[in-house]
């Protein structure tokens, strides 16, 4: 007798659960179907909502403007820089619009589409400038430059604090435009010929820079320089960040020197290095570290990794060699990575013939092992 | 041929329109996680979803390698990076007549370091995880499903975000309707169909055993138990009827005793039989009493046995089934009889003498068993059962005729 009161019970509980899990579901239906639960809005006048957007500098009405309510595609804005949105194709009220229009920094903002006849959106002009482009940012080899407002003399171990980039916007594309073809724009007269690179290379890369008359970095805060959050935050495809300056003054004794180049891995889509922008070979240097990932091969406070794959250092002689051998080298020349002058002995090994622009700097080629290297890496491009 | 070729081009056309159109989809989206080395150990600073493009994944070589996984842990694609604690210097060092010679080293090695990964998300991405290449250790983990929520929820049509599998937009409930509606349905339909076998299920009978002697009441309540019956007991005329009153549910049958004090057994059944809500529940009397001629005559027709103790079990288990039976069975007759259209007061009279006259003849038997004496010899017992007989047979005479009257309407197995 209990035992069926306490079925009984149980039944109608479930029975319950039911009842309720039915009333939700229908609930949970209606709220999906347009118009759902909603009244009817007392929406604007003629149920439109008019989005004008302008450039937020001049106040000039932007064409081509293309909307994304809540992610999707909903139009283009017309002629005279408005949109027409429709509050009935929304029946939940709030929604996410996003602008977005080449050269311009896309905005999204939230809006209630109940409480607005109109809104007024106004784009910054994109601060990522593009210097040569030869494709999507998807597909190429992304490098964007950055310029720094500080410098550096060795002489008197001082940062040299400078007024934005000297010479402004002007200057700095100048600079960047020399620096690229000064380095990028030098192979492969400056790799191995025995690993050929293709003649159209530079169809693998894009080139930027960044201006917006208040980013700037300071190149000797730290080793490499700090960028600002703001700037990742708005470029986020960058293969390598390159700050440049203008020029480091007097000759670097050693530490507490801030030193002419520096690279900081920093993760994915933040490898950036720092080096002065009429540095022709030293930048080569550091490109070969912040792109390539290179190691140096002289004998110093540096650091030292066997970089698979294809390394040009070894963790020992037995590996160089092997190495050597394998890709038809002589394996007599591995040699390590030493300075008898000073004392200075790695337990890794280098095979690349002197002049070295990973050990010397300052002048030098890549040789066989950097080359294959730097060859593997830009044939992952495809372009 | 023309034509083959012509549709050809034109379908080269349009499988190379996208290739070429292809540029930066405005749907492209990025994952950016924000880590920090501390204390050797790499945690996530900030992790999120955002529109945008993410820089090559396979130009990097490092000690650090970074798996993107989807919601099966399954590798979708892999990056490497070098450790973002060594920021690597160089100068060129000059000797005092200022010639170069050489490159000075600077190392700046910082345990607490904060760097960034920035991948391209795809709907299948799940997991980042990035592992020490030369050890395969786990440095960390990283599970999306937040910064997917919180995209899902800012950007609900977005195509990408349609198609991801599992991932539950914030503020939203987790359960579609539909499974809410078949969970609902099955619910009632299982719950429903369990109440009703329950209410179809027979109902356990309830028995009530009155007798003066505790220790019979308990025996017989066990053997009622045990037999699948509820037992009701009962030590007393007076608390039969007060458990008749009080009880909301009447037993479905009474065993009754004679011998009790001060009411007995007979004066039991007569206020049982006055209250018209308890008239109809059986009585069998339960005695070690013999029946008496009077007794016979003035409640034969309202017991359903007359049963004496000692008595086999079997032979009690017997006698209820047959009283429950019997009742069932007159009940049929009387809703046949009277849908057939018979007078109810004549049905009636007719459910009245059926069981009466069976239990008036064994009665009859226990008296002629009880009270036999030799033919010759007539005393006043013997005449009190020849009364009882005659008015017996009298009974059974108007059942019969009752029964050919109601025949058409009774179930063949009426007698």
């Amino acid at each position: 007798m209990q035992r069926e009161k306490i079925l009984r019970i149980i039944l109608l509980i479930l029975f319950c659960c039911g009842g309720l899990l039915v009333i939700l579901s229908a609930i949970l239906f209606l709220a999906e179907q347009p118009g759902g639960f909603t009244r009817e809005q007392s929406g604007p006048p003629g149920g439109k909502i008019v989005v004008e957007t302008r450039d937020i500098q001049n106040q000039t009405p932007l064409t081509g403007v293309n909307y994304y309510i809540n992610g999707q595609f909903a139009g283009t804005s017309s002629e005279n820089g408005s949109f027409v949105l429709s509050p009935a194709s929304y029946p939940s009220g709030t929604v996410t619009i996003r602008a977005v229009k080449e050269g311009y920094e896309e905005k999204t903002t939230g809006a209630d589409l109940t409480k607005m006849q109109s809104l007024e959106l106004d784009l910054q002009i994109s601060g990522i400038i593009p210097v040569l482009i030869n494709g999507p940012r998807d597909t190429e080899i992304n490098i964007v430059f950055l310029p720094s407002n500080t410098s550096f003399n060795s002489s008197t171990d001082t940062k040299v604090m400078l007024n934005g980039y000297p010479g402004g916007r002007q200057k700095f594309q100048d600079d960047v435009l020399r620096f690229i073809n000064r380095t990028f724009g030098m192979y492969p007269s400056n790799l191995s010929s025995d690993y050929p690179i293709s003649g159209n290379y530079m169809n693998k890369f894009n080139f930027y820079y960044f201006w917006d008359d208040e980013t700037y970095v300071d190149a000797f805060n730290g080793c490499a320089g700090k960028i600002p959050d703001s700037y990742w935050q708005k470029v986020t495809f960058s293969d390598l960040t390159i700050i440049l300056y203008p020029q480091y003054y007097g000759m670097y004794i050693g530490p507490p020197g801030a030193p002419e180049g520096c690279t900081n891995p920093n993760g994915l889509g933040r490898v950036y290095l720092k080096i002065a922008a009429d540095e022709q070979y030293l930048a080569i240097h550091e490109i070969g570290h912040g792109l390539y990932g290179l190691m140096d091969t002289y004998c110093g406070d540096t650091y030292y990794n066997e970089n698979d794959p294809n390394p040009n250092v070894w963790t020992s002689e037995e590996k160089c060699q092997a190495a050597a051998i394998a890709n038809n080298w002589n394996p007599g020349d591995c040699r390590q990575v030493q300075d008898t002058g000073n004392g200075c002995e790695k337990k890794f090994w280098r095979w690349d013939p002197d002049p070295d622009i990973m050990y010397e700097g300052y002048y030098g080629t890549f040789g066989n092992a950097s080359t294959k290297r730097i060859v593997n890496i830009l044939d992952r491009i495809s372009n | 041929m023309q034509l083959i070729l012509f549709a050809g081009f034109i379908l080269f056309l349009i499988l190379l329109t996208p290739a070429t159109a292809a540029g930066t989809s405005p749907y492209q989206k990025i994952v950016s996680i924000n880590l920090a080395y501390e204390n050797g150990a790499i945690k996530e600073v900030s992790s999120e979803i955002q529109y945008g493009t993410a820089p090559n994944l396979n130009l990097q070589s490092g000690s650090i390698t970074g798996l993107l996984l989807d919601s099966q842990k399954k590798t979708i694609d892999e990056f490497s990076i070098r450790d973002p604690r060594i920021q690597t210097g160089t100068s060129v060092q000059m000797s005092s007549g200022g010639a170069a010679q050489g490159l000075a080293g600077y190392t700046d090695y910082n345990p607490h370091v904060e760097f960034g990964v920035i991948v391209p998300f795809t709907p299948d991405l799940r997991y980042v995880t990035m592992v020490d290449s030369l050890t395969g250790n786990t440095l960390i983990s990283v599970d999306l499903a937040g910064p997917i929520s919180a995209f899902q929820t800012m950007y609900p049509d977005d195509p990408d975000m349609k198609s991801i599998p599992g991932a539950t937009p914030a503020g939203t409930f987790p359960v579609p309707w539909e499974m809410a509606a078949i969970l609902g349905i099955a619910l009632i339909a299982v719950s429903g169909a369990g109440y009703f076998a329950l209410l179809r299920r027979p109902k356990p009978i309830e028995v009530m055993v009155v007798d003066d002697e505790p220790a019979l009441v308990e025996l017989f309540s066990l053997l009622l138990s045990r037999k699948g019956y509820i037992p009701i007991p009962a030590q007393s005329g007076k608390e039969c009827l007060s458990i008749l009153e009080t009880h909301k549910k009447l037993p479905d049958l009474i065993l009754l005793d004679i011998m009790m004090y001060p009411m007995d057994g007979w004066q039991t059944l007569e206020r049982i039989k006055k209250n018209p809500s308890w008239k109809r529940i059986p009585v069998l009397m339960l005695t070690g009493k013999q029946p008496t001629p009077s007794e016979a005559k003035k409640y034969g027709l309202c017991i359903e046995d007359y049963i004496l103790k000692p008595v086999k079990l079997q032979e009690l288990y017997s006698a209820i089934e047959y009283v429950l039976t019997r009742k069932k069975f007159i009940e049929s007759e009387i809703r046949a009889a009277i849908k057939a259209g018979y007078e109810r007061d004549l049905v009636c009279e007719y459910a009245r003498l059926r069981k009466g006259v069976e239990v008036e003849k064994k009665l009859l038997g226990i008296l002629r068993s009880v009270y036999t004496t030799a033919e010759s010899v007539q005393n006043d017992v013997t005449r009190a059962i020849d009364d009882v007989s005659a008015e017996m047979g009298s009974r059974e005479e108007k059942l019969k005729k009752l029964q050919l009257q109601l025949s058409p309407a009774l179930s063949p197995k009426a007698h």
